[in-house]
């Protein structure tokens, strides 16, 4: 225990320290409002930079959009034009040689045979099996119709399937041809006539590679 | 933590003082410093005194931010005050009652609990008080720059904190006695189990014991020193008839100490100009029959004295005793 008696008034005694509350206090006083001023001008500064950078990114912005727009609107209607000639150059590719095609057909009919109907039909693959991307395709569809009044008729028609499946000009063209329809003719009176529908369906021409 | 205790922590305390007692004879200054755990003493140096003119001015090698002072003051006033009950605002406006009819409106009053009491205990506390004309041209000389003024103390006083740290605290026995012998009175402190149970002041100092061996041997006051230091002619007859009435009061004292505190005691250390007088010393041995021991502040367990041991005179150690535990107590100061 100290036995110190300190008969020293408050006023006169001193810490002798550079470095006490009083100082500290004051150096505060002095530097905080500095830091403060420093502080908020430097994000007033901040905030006025920003600020002009914004308006510089706007006018530039303003400027742009219009080509902008312009850009996206060429840009739909080059896709929608390379699909239109996408489109365009399949034709010449699935075209086939069909002056030929009907006089084959015209040779393997038999005379028994009268033709009510001849229908070509043109379709696009289903997406699914759509060739790989830069290549066309067309299938061809054969239907033909017909009416034959002779007692062996089924035989008739039979003739005339083997016929196009066997055609020189036709066999390397014709993928499958089977007779879709063989019934009695309602509208004859003949009670041996008989309406045919045969089909043939054409294989896939070569696939045209795209520019 | 509320504010004040902010600024408390911030109060840390000095590693580094000097202690300045301003003595009637001579000005001693001792320069501490707080080192860990021990304490170094790095100069020590005597000074005239105030009184003596030419101003104050300390050496460079005793320089530092903080200064401790102890003051010699021959009306100032100490009193270690016993009462029942606990100390108060009370007891602080009646403490010029309680410390005498010599205290003065104007002096400076000051006062250290060393046993806080309750309904039932004893509150025992240290009060001093100094006339503002003998401690305002000390403050004086530190108005501004440094060394700052952390303390004022009076030198007897402060002499106790130095003893406390030595035989107090380290001595083999219980109780333990010091005596301050000064020029115009003489200060008994006693302790027990480290606590100050008694402080007595005698109207019994130097001056009236060199006074009479001059007016008996019709001798200057020089020559008087002289025999009183040397031992060179038989005055034991003459000292022990001046030191009677001081001897038997300290009877008086140890005696009233040793009933009341359950001790024995079995040394008194001395300081003070009559340490300097065998013959003084051995009559004060035989009458108490004590064994008497000049105490050597540079002892203090803890205190490192390299520095200035070869510097001073083993036997005028005693001398910076009040400089030291002036020291001591503001290094020892709570942050």
């Amino acid at each position: 225990m100290s036995l110190r008696v300190n008969l020293i008034k408050e006023p006169e005694q001193r810490s002798g320290s550079s470095l006490n509350a009083k100082s500290i206090t004051r150096i505060a006083s002095i530097v905080m409002p500095v830091a403060l001023a420093l502080l908020i001008a430097q994000q007033a500064l901040s905030s006025f930079m920003l600020s002009s950078q914004l308006s510089i990114l706007e006018s530039q912005w303003f400027a742009v959009e219009p080509k902008q727009k312009q850009a996206i609107k060429q840009t739909a209607r080059l896709n929608f034009n390379k699909k239109t000639l996408e489109e365009l150059d399949g034709w010449p590719a699935a075209r086939l040689d069909w002056n030929q095609n009907l006089a084959a057909i015209m040779q393997a009919v038999p005379d028994t045979i009268q033709l009510t109907s001849l229908r070509v039909i043109l379709e696009a693959p289903p997406a699914n099996a759509r060739p790989a991307v830069g290549s066309l395709s067309r299938d061809y569809q054969l239907s033909l119709d017909g009416v034959t009044r002779v007692p062996d008729s089924m035989q008739v028609v039979q003739a005339l399937e083997a016929n196009l499946r066997r055609h020189p000009i036709l066999h390397p063209l014709i993928e499958t041809v089977t007779v879709a329809n063989f019934a009695a003719d309602d509208a004859s009176d003949d009670k041996s006539s008989r309406v045919f529908t045969i089909q043939c369906k054409f294989k896939s021409p070569p696939h045209k590679e795209m520019r | 933590m509320s504010f004040t205790d902010l600024k408390k922590r911030m109060k840390k305390g000095p590693t580094e003082v000097i202690g300045i007692d301003f003595g009637k004879s001579d000005t001693k200054v001792v320069r501490l410093r707080k080192n860990g755990d021990v304490i170094v003493m790095d100069g020590a140096e005597l000074l005239p005194a105030l009184s003596a003119g030419g101003g104050f001015t300390l050496p460079p090698k005793l320089k530092a931010r903080c200064a401790a002072l102890a003051v010699s003051s021959s009306t100032a006033t100490a009193k270690l005050l016993t009462f029942p009950g606990a100390v108060d605002a009370a007891f602080e406006s009646s403490l010029a009652k309680n410390l005498g009819q010599d205290v003065g409106d104007d002096d400076r009053m000051a006062y250290r609990i060393i046993t806080e009491g309750s309904a039932r205990v004893e509150s025992r506390v240290l009060a001093a008080a100094i006339p503002e004309s003998d401690a305002a041209p000390v403050m004086a000389l530190f108005q501004v720059g440094l060394p700052a003024p952390r303390s004022l103390e009076l030198a007897s006083l402060a002499a106790l904190t130095a003893f406390e740290a030595g035989p107090v605290l380290h001595g083999a026995s219980p109780a333990a006695a010091m005596i301050d012998f000064g020029t115009e009175s003489s200060t008994l402190s006693i302790f027990h189990k480290q606590t100050l149970v008694l402080l007595r002041r005698f109207d019994f100092g130097t001056r009236k014991l060199l006074d009479r061996v001059t007016s008996t041997l019709h001798i200057d006051a020089d020559t008087a020193l002289n025999i009183l230091a040397d031992n060179a002619f038989d005055i034991s007859e003459l000292i022990s008839e001046i030191m009677s009435p001081l001897s038997n009061q300290l009877i008086v004292s140890r005696d009233f100490v040793e009933r009341r505190e359950n001790c024995n005691l079995r040394q008194l250390h001395c300081i003070g100009g009559l340490v300097s007088s065998p013959a003084a010393m051995q009559q004060l041995e035989r009458s108490l029959n004590i064994e008497i021991k000049s105490f050597d502040p540079f002892t203090i367990p803890g205190l490192q004295t390299d520095a200035v041991e070869d510097q001073r005179d083993g036997s005028q150690h005693w001398r910076f005793t009040a400089a030291i535990g002036a020291a001591l107590g503001a290094l020892q100061e709570e942050r």
